[in-house]
């Protein structure tokens, strides 16, 4: 069972995004955690390590592109799981299990709810799941579109609520990022799933760093 | 005012406004008045800001005053960045 199958006319695309997957949501998590720091509000800082999360599954993510992946067949790009390493596998795990913890993180943030109890509960229905599940990346997948879909309907809510656009920009930059989890349930035998999925990936990505420029610009304006 | 509902982030900054337009130590029921809070509300935000040490307390003979601390300073110096970034990311 292969992980992804990456085209290899898409391999180096797929490194340089994957990294600025990376370098975007580390910013993100940065960021929101100075707004913490000030702010002492609780949900910065869950926003602040749910993006932080994200940001260690995708440096993992780089480092299995990197130094796990090779070439298979005449084209492509893949590693087999059944075959893989101990070492090979570290980088598959890291970056699966953050991914939906950092996910997992937001949806808590998202619901509201003061109590730890649900996140544990979030998090238990959620991450034994990886390590028994025969097709591993289908199941990460699945549980993050289920756990986007709640992400998204909830900033959708609060913008019914407050009529507050920036929430329906993030609603619309987080559906992006469901449809690239729905690509890459098919990545691991498509290699026209998988480059979809990268791309979807960096629109919902470049309008969350436009956004986040915009506060950093303002800011700085400010102190200027 | 301007008739909209206040969030979260822009009743501390009123707060802390209040507290240190008095340059000097302030009773909570003018923090009450001038925050334009219920009095249940107010008590929950002055417990929370002083948890957060944004204000300190002082008991002056029978009742307690208020003061806006270093942090509280900071947080109302950053505070059109914060108020940005919360109504961005819906925080």
């Amino acid at each position: 069972m292969n992980l992804y199958q990456i085209p290899e006319w898409f391999y180096a695309y797929s490194v340089f995004l994957q990294f600025l997957f990376a370098i975007v949501t580390a910013f993100v998590a940065y960021y929101s955690y100075r707004i913490y720091q000030i702010s002492q509000e609780r949900d910065a800082r869950l926003f602040s390590f749910s993006f932080l999360f994200i940001s260690v599954s995708y440096w993992a993510w780089l480092c299995l592109s990197f130094f796990v992946l090779e070439p298979i067949g005449k084209f492509t790009y893949s590693v087999n799981l059944e075959t893989a390493s101990f070492f090979e596998l570290v980088p598959i795990y890291i970056h699966l299990t953050f991914f939906i913890v950092g996910l997992a993180t937001l949806t808590y943030k998202r619901l509201g709810i003061k109590d730890n109890t649900v996140y544990y509960l979030i998090l238990a229905l959620t991450l034994p799941f990886l390590f028994i599940a025969y097709r591993k990346v289908d199941f990460t997948y699945i549980i993050s579109t289920v756990l986007l879909i709640f992400i998204v309907s909830l900033y959708i809510r609060d913008y019914i609520k407050t009529k507050n656009k920036p929430v329906l920009i993030l609603a619309f930059s987080f559906l992006l990022i469901l449809v690239s989890c729905i690509c890459f349930i098919y990545g691991d035998n498509s290699h026209g799933a998988y480059v979809a999925g990268h791309i979807f990936l960096s629109a919902g990505y470049i309008i969350i760093l436009i956004k986040m420029l915009a506060i950093v610009k303002h800011e700085w304006k400010k102190t200027k | 005012m301007n008739g909209k509902k206040r969030n979260k982030v822009e009743v501390i900054n009123d707060i802390l406004k209040t507290i240190q337009s008095k340059h000097g130590p302030i009773k909570s029921s003018h923090i009450m008045f001038k925050s334009n809070l219920s009095y249940e509300m107010m008590k929950e935000y002055l417990k929370e800001l002083l948890e957060k040490g944004f204000i300190a307390e002082t008991n002056v003979k029978k009742s307690k005053t208020y003061t806006v601390t270093e942090k509280g300073q900071l947080f109302m110096d950053k505070f059109r960045t914060v108020d940005e970034f919360f109504n961005s990311f819906g925080i």
